[in-house]
């Protein structure tokens, strides 16, 4: 039954260790001289400017919520679209009305302005 | 093997009323949002029509009495149990909609989701009253509370509306955790999530085995858990410790959709879970329950006794009837939903009409509401100082109103259960919440007025504190039509009949 | 093979539960959310290893692909993401372990004693995959499916009026509860025409409070 996990299982340990295999070897071969310099955070080669702890703007916020409601909807769609075939057109009418429901959603995400970036 | 595909039978008669409210809600939010112009009104007007249309529709598809229908395999049934709550839902909703109107312009939170919002908790209330499976029940209390989290905040610019929206919604969030674990429990013991058919399993799971069986159990223990989600919802003693900052913070009208709709509405879906449900486990819940009326009528209305605050006293009587409602469930196994239905139609009027009555006073920029405000109010506005007397009356229980035959009825049953203490702790706990009721009474007839007041009147808030007062004086005087509404009010206990 | 998903259910285990443990004791919470993630994604390791795809496939594509972007960017609105002075753990944890610990016995005893252990099933094809939710979610779960829409709707529309407060012009400002008690402060010298309520000690309430809709203006 799992036979088929066993190729997930290696893309999973490949996956692991591309990036952690790089950083071991580099940590065996490189040489250590530390300066304050080397040691400094590197910002696009600026001096860092305020603190990393900024207050970010709401609209980020707008976009992730309405995110995890058509998150949800597709979830929902995906066992529709696999049972699809067998059952026909009530399941498309059926589908169709939760759709305009949510899609009631977006266009009220929109006319708020929620979507708008600022 | 691939299952069966049936297609079920959709008996849209059976979902009317929720249909209609949810398609108006939508409509109408739709319609909000493309209206020009600042004034939200016309939002408001037309959030009322929708609930004339739903209680027109639900009086067209509302069956015979001791008739049912059900749909949607099993998951909705439409009996008149059911529709005479919705319809009492209804009543409810559009007297928060008729108080709302001016009440939000006038404290410069208007805004036209309000009424969209109010119609989506009265169809997720409409919903807890017909559902006849868990899963519909969940839905049904999330549906409510989400919309009554926003709406609780709704007051932006007070501190305390933030504090008890955050308030709320966390002590909700903890409860429907309560609730969705104890529905999971009761699947893994009974398999199923269908209220007749959890009853049917208990039956002959425990006409069987001598020793209790495991499966049983487990749906006692999720039970026990459903029943103290429930609890926080409609704020029984030891969960009813948000109620009143909740109430204090949340805009007045929703106050008062919330006292007496989300009660009501969770009351309908708990007796319906316990009476078709978990019936064989009366003698576990009816003890369970007895404790909690008993706690909950004491220590709401001594709360309410120390309240110089007028909405926190509301806050706390609504925790003492609560109480009262929990005798009329208790005795809804063997006397039927009628002492219930009455006394939920009684207290939605009296204290629909005291906040509206508490609106009328409410200054703009204030979050005081004191019981000095109420001093003198017979010199100046007889009127309003002999509605607000009516319903304090009737919240006491006194003849001729309303409240006292909802007591009356509760009482009695309760004395031919032979739950003779539980009917002496209702009697005593009455007798106490008689003193903040009359004393709020004699400071508007004796005392001198404290401070200047003005009220704010408008066409809802006249219309809602008139028709609350001559519903609770009518049906006070003249029950027998409301009784015979009640009394064939009944619950479906079986599949279609 | 047997052996092998044995011990992936073991390790599984072990990083769930490390993960939720350092969830709830790490003190920077953008660290504690990324715990939460390795929490939810261990999770959806064990729906694989009880071949439940679809809810592992839904457990990522939800939780660690909306929620955590969800908390991530909420604790990323919040001012203060690290406070040494914060004990880590909340005080009353041994109440709160107590209760937690009776409702979990409360599943996982009567299951011990129901479940006939002696038994080895023989893999059962995957009862619930999508197809099989597909049919449930259009025959017998129709309702409820067509009333999470919109429960979904209502929840965002709810979502947008309380996130979006500080945008709408018409509104103002709320007052922080600093700006409140010092206004507050300021009056108190001229006290008002009557006695300030006496509050009980647990109330949160506030007698006289500034006229806060008057107060604010453009600041929004």
């Amino acid at each position: 039954m799992y036979d088929n996990y066993v190729f997930l299982g290696l893309f999973l340990i490949a996956a692991i260790s591309f990036p952690v295999l790089p950083l071991i070897v580099a940590r065996l071969i490189r040489p250590k001289r530390p300066t304050p310099i080397k040691q400094s955070t590197y910002e696009c080669g600026l001096e860092v400017i305020g603190d990393f702890h900024v207050q970010f703007k709401i609209q980020y916020y707008l976009y992730a919520l309405a995110f995890v409601i058509f998150d949800i909807e597709v979830v929902f769609l995906y066992p529709w679209a696999v049972a699809y075939p067998e059952l026909g057109m009530p399941a498309l009418f059926a589908m169709l009305i939760f759709l305009a429901i949510l899609a009631f959603s977006l266009v009220y995400d929109w006319r708020k302005g929620a979507l708008e970036w600022i | 093997m691939p299952p069966e595909i049936v297609i079920p039978a959709i008996d849209v008669r059976v979902i009317a009323p929720m249909l209609t409210i949810f398609a108006w809600a939508t409509v109408l939010l739709m319609v909000d949002l493309f209206m020009p112009g600042k004034d939200r009104k016309l939002t408001g007007y037309l959030a009322l029509a929708g609930l004339a249309v739903t209680a027109l529709v639900t009086l067209a598809v509302q069956p015979a009495p001791g008739t049912s229908r059900t749909s949607f395999s099993n998951m909705v049934v439409l009996d008149s149990f059911g529709t005479t709550l919705t319809l009492i839902l209804l009543l409810i909703a559009a007297f928060s909609i008729a108080i709302s109107i001016n009440y939000l312009s006038y404290h410069n939170i208007e805004m036209g989701e309000y009424y969209p919002l109010i119609l989506f908790a009265t169809g997720g209330m409409i919903l807890l009253g017909q559902s006849t499976n868990l899963i519909l029940v969940f839905l049904g209390v999330e549906l409510l509370s989400i919309t009554l989290y926003v709406l609780t905040a709704f007051f932006y610019p007070r501190y305390t509306s933030e504090e008890a929206g955050l308030k709320y919604l966390l002590l909700g969030a903890f409860a429907a955790g309560f609730l969705i674990y104890g529905i999971a429990l009761i699947y893994g013991g009974a398999g199923t999530l269908d209220l007749f058919e959890i009853g049917a399993f208990l039956n002959t799971s425990l006409a069987v085995g001598s020793a209790f069986p495991p499966g049983a159990l487990l749906v006692l223990i999720g039970g026990a858990l459903v029943l103290i989600g429930f609890c926080f919802k409609i704020s029984l003693v030891p969960f009813h410790m948000w109620t009143p900052d909740v109430y204090e913070g949340s805009p007045t009208p929703v106050a008062a959709f919330m006292s007496v709709g989300t009660k009501g509405a969770a009351f309908a879906a708990l007796l319906r879970i316990l009476i078709v449900a978990l019936l064989p486990f009366k003698i576990y819940w009816l003890p369970v329950l007895g404790v909690l009326a008993t706690l909950t009528m004491l220590f709401g209305n001594i709360a309410a006794l120390m309240q110089p605050n007028m909405k926190r006293m509301l806050a706390y009587s609504s925790v003492g009837h609560a109480g009262y409602i929990t005798i009329g469930i208790m005795t809804a196994g063997t006397h039927g939903t009628e002492s219930f239905l009455f006394y939920l139609l009684a207290y939605a009027l009296a204290n629909m009409g005291a906040f509206a009555v508490l609106i009328t006073l409410e200054r703009r920029g204030e979050m005081a509401w004191s019981v000095d405000d109420f001093a003198g109010l017979w010199k100046r506005y007889p009127l309003l100082a002999i509605a607000m007397a009516t319903f304090m009356l009737s919240l006491a229980g006194v003849p001729p109103t309303a409240g006292f035959f909802g007591k009356f009825f509760v009482f009695a049953a309760a004395w031919e259960d032979g739950q003779i203490f539980l009917v002496f702790m209702g009697v005593l706990s009455s007798a106490i919440a008689a003193f903040f009721y009359l004393r709020v009474i004699m400071r508007m007839f004796m005392d001198e007025p404290v401070r200047e007041v003005i009220p704010i009147f408008n066409r809802g808030l006249t219309i809602t504190i008139g028709i609350a007062v001559v519903g609770t004086i009518v049906f006070g005087l003249l029950p027998t039509p409301l009784v015979s509404l009640v009394q064939n009010s009944v619950i479906a206990l079986g599949v279609g009949g | 093979m047997d052996l092998v998903v044995q011990i992936m259910f073991g390790v599984t285990g072990l990083l769930i539960l490390g993960a939720a443990f350092m969830v709830v004791s790490v003190r920077n919470i953008i660290h504690a959310a990324l715990w939460l993630i390795t929490c939810f994604f261990g999770i959806a390791m064990l729906y694989l290893l009880l071949q439940a795809e679809f809810l592992a496939i839904v457990q990522i594509l939800l939780y660690i692909g909306a929620v955590a972007v969800l908390v991530l960017f909420a604790v990323m609105l919040t001012r203060q993401i690290d406070d040494p002075d914060e004990p880590v753990l909340f005080q009353r944890w041994r109440s709160t372990l107590l209760i937690t610990a009776i409702l979990f016995a409360a599943v996982l005893v009567p299951t011990i004693y129901n479940h006939n252990w002696l038994i080895f099933a023989d893999p059962q094809p995957a009862f619930a995959g999508p197809r099989e939710l597909g049919f449930a979610f259009m025959n017998a779960y129709l309702l409820p499916f067509q009333i999470a829409a919109v429960l979904l709707l209502a929840a965002l529309v709810g979502a947008i009026i309380i996130a979006m407060e500080d945008q709408e012009q018409r509104r103002v400002r709320v007052l922080t509860l600093a700006e409140e008690v010092a206004l507050r402060g300021e009056r108190e010298p001229s006290p008002p025409t009557r006695p300030a309520n006496p509050q009980p000690a647990s109330s949160s309430s506030n007698p006289t409070p500034p006229p806060a809709p008057e107060q604010a203006g453009e600041g929004a």
